[in-house]
């Protein structure tokens, strides 16, 4: 007897969505990037098409990183603290799709750099390379309330996006992204019904749901990320169930919460039974990033070239079936 | 111990303390009462004052904190957790006085519920029966006990099977030669077998008397009943004294394993609580304790075990057993109440561990298991509890609402009382909130209906977004960032003849919505247990903190009751007390309420993976899913 593959039949598509603006549509980038339209869960080509495929961005710091480990360390100690030549490594180099921009400095906790700061930065990350940019804030309500208006304007029309509007304060970045022609990353802890409703309050301030991505605060392997999985899981099954507020692309933090783990960075003094830590945590990195894409994310956000090779070929031989 | 003074400053009292006493233990003591829901643990953060000369220690360091008060006078503290070693002066912000323990009358009883018709004929839970019996004689020599069932039986043949206790039995010779035979005799029914619980002289226009009573986790209620017609003379009400213990049961259950003695103390709470109502009514009413022979009492199982001196911790571990479901008819005076000393006391019986009497009173009263259609009862109290089914089948659940509808923790709330605004709209064109209070008093609260209208009106004119966020940049000097947190000024002071503004925090929204989101939340998790949709509800009541001029489209639209035809929600008030008046009143009413506790299912919700997923999702104006409230505009 004949084995038929059971397949399922969804009646709905993740929404496509283009980042990046050319000079024909009124920036000056040389490259777009377009995700979505996914129709099926990730990579199962026997029930649905996937048009675009994930994306990887390589994530910068406006300022030099404190306290990265060596194997990180190496790869971009000749570029930080200048933005504009880290961006340029990152595509050049290591083949971004497209550039993370992270106002470290504007923490006030931290450099407390003033908002025309950070517009001059992202005028010069805009300038040095061509590829669509996300540009996020330091994580800070206030200061991001008020340096987000001067940044939206430095890259005003290049269609970028915005990170990051929460249930309790989303008002200015969208303000910001409505005037400047940006999108805007929704963020959530890490619970579908609350990405649904920042989705909600978002679209209610005027934004379109194909200028939206979604984020979930997701950690490295190894921080209860099988939660994560299921989680970005069930917001994919509920796009392609039909639910118009939960069909926007999505994209995961890799590189910054795949370093943060202790397997990832600990000494081989501290941990000889874990092995060289020049390949750890490469490893952890596209490990991480391998599990976001088989839940079903967009974007991986990524900081070690070697393992955005590893998850770029990783990524291939999926799309070839 | 050396002794200081503390001077609570804006009472004008001076309060010997001896040195390590916490402000809070002063403060009670000298009867300045100061918000706690805590049981003074440093958690509940209400008992804020401010220290105006002097220093405090903090108690526990944890908790203890001190910051500069307003308009940097002095140094607010936590009263609970600042100990005195000095004299020191205090001030006490408005916000931290404590509930108001005013009684206020209570609306009649729902007229739609207390119909005694259903459960005819009438039979009290203690009848008094004036005799006049034949003085014993050479040819009449029946025992005096035989002689009184004589004369009982001859009003009423279905008084018996009736005994007698000893105490009774011991003093009915003296009584009946005393009174030359013209007796007033009180017969409870105590189940199959009735019980004359007193003897006593018949004087002319005697009454007998009986309460209704509704121990709610956050507000007390009675209602005094005159026995012999049902007619109520009135009723009083006020927040329930255990509050100062903690604000829902499960605090005041872990307050009361914390020391020895105070289970104790907690009884003597509801007793302090009740004895206060009764005497507002005794003298409103001319009416004397003594002729108080019955009393019904509907509450959750923790609220009738505190009431009656059982512990309760079996209650708070998994999996929440109550000591007894049905009780046995009790007597007033061992129960430390104000009424006749062998006055019936009957408990209505719970269901579970938290699903209690005033729930097995309230499907009595709405008669839901008598009915073939799909109904649906929910009681907004301080625990949420719903109940589904008809006259096949009944199944409940409980779900944590919190005290916020009741007013508990919501600065600008109040009891439905005089001067409670119960109808609300605010008008952003004229940038003004358009009101009804009750009385037509000037606001000076809103209560329970008004807290609901209040959501929806600030929610529709975007005051608040859907997660209740306060838009503190909102067009309106009313919307503006208060010390902490955004709010939203209800009533300017020269618009509610008061000296502060009232106002609506970004916490009081917080708490209402998680609120409502419990009592979704949890109708739709039992429902979702029996496989029914909301749809499918052919009439639901809305029981608790709201009044009958609560308008049902915006309980649909702020997301605290499902999408259903508003003709089929019905506001029913207090339905726990309108069913203790039937358990009161009608034998038939006891015996039903038996019959319900019993054949009502439990079901956990929160062992149901599901809840908390909808808990989220309905924490939101009005839920997440907009396809299910089709016809809430948005």
């Amino acid at each position: 007897m004949p084995f038929t593959v059971p397949k399922e039949r969804w009646t709905a598509e993740v929404q496509t969505v283009t980042i990046g603006a050319t000079e024909a549509e009124g920036g000056t980038r040389t490259s777009t990037v377009t995700i979505g339209g996914d129709q099926s869960l990730p990579f199962l080509h026997f029930e649905g098409d996937t048009p675009y495929g994930p994306v990887i961005a390589v994530e910068i710091l406006d300022e030099a990183p404190q306290g990265w480990p060596e194997p990180l360390a190496e790869h971009y100690r000749d570029v930080w603290g200048d933005p504009a030549a880290w961006a340029q490594k990152a595509v050049e180099e290591f083949g971004a799709d497209m550039i993370c921009l992270r106002l470290a400095s504007a923490d006030p906790e931290g450099t407390d750099a003033s908002a025309d700061d950070c517009a001059t930065t992202i005028r010069s990350v805009v300038e040095a390379v061509g590829v669509p940019l996300i540009i996020w804030g330091c994580g800070n309500d206030d200061k991001d309330n008020e340096i987000m208006p001067f940044c939206s304007e430095a890259a005003a029309r290049e269609r970028c996006i915005l990170g990051s509007a929460t249930e309790g304060n989303y008002k200015t970045i969208c303000a910001s992204a409505l005037a400047d022609g940006h999108l805007v990353i929704n963020e959530s802890p890490l619970d579908i019904n609350i990405q649904k409703q920042v989705n909600i309050l978002v679209t209610d301030m005027g934004m379109k749901p194909e200028d939206i991505i979604m984020y979930q605060v997701t950690g490295g392997l190894g921080y209860g990320v099988e939660y994560a999985y299921s989680i970005l899981e069930r917001t994919r099954l509920a796009a392609l169930g039909g639910d118009r507020m939960l069909q926007m692309p999505m994209l995961s933090i890799v590189g910054s919460e795949a370093w943060r783990v202790k397997e990832a960075w600990q000494s081989e003094d501290e941990a000889p039974e874990w092995g060289p830590l020049e390949r750890r945590g490469i490893i952890w990195e596209a490990a991480t990033a391998t599990l976001f894409l088989h839940a079903g994310t967009n974007i991986l956000v990524m900081w070690h070239p070697q393992a955005v090779s590893h998850v770029r070929h990783h990524v291939a031989g999926l799309l070839s079936g | 111990m050396p002794t200081v003074n503390i001077t609570f400053e804006d009472y004008e009292i001076v309060a010997p303390a001896e040195t390590g006493e916490t402000i809070l233990e002063v403060a009670n003591r000298a009867g300045v009462r100061l918000a706690s829901y805590c049981g003074g643990r440093g958690v509940c953060r209400q008992c804020e004052v401010v220290i105006t000369s002097g220093a405090v220690q903090p108690r526990d360091r944890a908790h203890g904190y001190q910051q500069p008060g307003p308009d940097a006078q002095g140094m607010s503290v936590l009263a609970c957790q600042s100990v005195v070693t000095e004299d020191v002066t205090v001030q006490i912000p408005l916000r931290s006085r404590a509930e108001d323990f005013t009684i206020r009358d209570t609306e009649p009883l729902p007229s739609g519920l207390v119909d005694l018709a259903r459960f005819l004929p009438i039979s009290a839970l203690t009848r008094q029966f004036v005799l006049t019996l034949p003085q014993p004689s050479r040819e009449d020599t029946v025992s005096d006990l035989g002689r009184l069932k004589r004369g009982l039986l001859a009003e009423d043949p279905e008084v018996e099977p009736v005994t007698i206790e000893l105490p009774v039995l011991r003093e009915l010779p003296l009584s009946l030669r005393e009174n030359d035979f013209k007796v007033a005799v009180a017969v409870t029914d105590s189940g199959p077998i009735r019980k004359i619980s007193a003897v006593r002289p018949a004087r002319a226009g005697q009454s007998s008397l009986g309460l209704a009573i509704d121990v709610g986790t956050s507000n007390v209620a009675v209602q005094l009943v005159d026995l012999a017609t049902g007619e109520t003379r009135g009723g009083g009400m006020r927040r329930n004294g255990q509050i100062a213990y903690g604000e829902d049961v499960i605090s005041r259950i872990i307050w009361t394993q914390q020391a020895a003695g105070r289970l104790d103390q907690m009884g003597q709470a509801i007793r302090a609580t009740l004895s206060e109502i009764l005497s507002y009514l005794y003298n409103r009413y001319e009416v004397a304790a003594e002729d108080v022979i019955a009393v019904a009492v509907a509450g959750n199982a923790t609220m009738i075990n505190f009431l009656l001196g059982i512990d309760s911790t079996p209650i708070r571990r998994s999996p929440h057993t109550p000591p007894a479901s049905a009780l046995p008819v009790l007597e007033g005076g061992k129960l430390g109440l104000d009424v006749h000393p062998q006055a019936a006391v009957f408990c209505q019986p719970a269901v579970s561990g938290f699903v209690g009497g005033d729930i097995t009173a309230g499907v009595l009263a709405t008669g839901m298991y008598e009915s073939e259609e799909l109904s649906l009862l929910v009681d907004v109290g301080t625990n949420g509890e719903i109940v589904v089914g008809n006259n096949d089948w009944l199944m409940a659940a409980s779900t944590s609402a919190g005290p916020a509808f009741e007013g508990v923790g919501v600065e600008a709330a109040m009891p439905a009382a005089a001067g409670a605004v119960t109808n609300l709209y605010y008008n952003p064109d004229k940038d003004v909130v358009e009101y009804e209070t009750i009385d037509n008093q000037p606001p000076r609260g809103i209560c329970g209906t008004g807290l609901v209208e209040m959501l929806a009106s600030l929610a529709a004119t975007g005051v608040i977004d859907r997660s209740g966020n306060i838009d503190a940049d909102f067009d309106s000097p009313r919307a503006r960032q208060a010390d902490y947190e955004p709010e939203f000024v209800l009533f300017w002071p020269d618009e509610a003849a008061i000296a502060e503004p009232i106002s609506i925090r970004q916490h009081d929204i917080d708490n209402l919505l998680r609120s409502k989101a419990a009592v979704l939340a949890g109708i739709t998790v039992l429902l979702a247990n029996l496989d029914l949709a909301a749809a499918e509800i052919e009439r639901m009541y809305l029981a608790g903190a709201f009044g009958a001029s609560l308008d049902v489209d915006k309980a649909v639209a702020i997301g605290l009751l499902p999408d259903v035809p508003r003709q089929r929600i019905q506001v029913v008030g207090n339905s726990a007390l309108a069913g203790a008046y039937l358990a009161l009143m009608c034998r038939a009413g006891r015996r039903e309420a038996n019959a319900i506790a019993s054949s009502i299912t439990y079901v956990d919700l929160s062992t149901d993976v599901r809840f908390m997923d909808e808990f989220v999702a309905s924490n939101f104006i009005p839920h997440t899913d907009l396809s299910r409230f089709p016809s809430v505009d948005v």
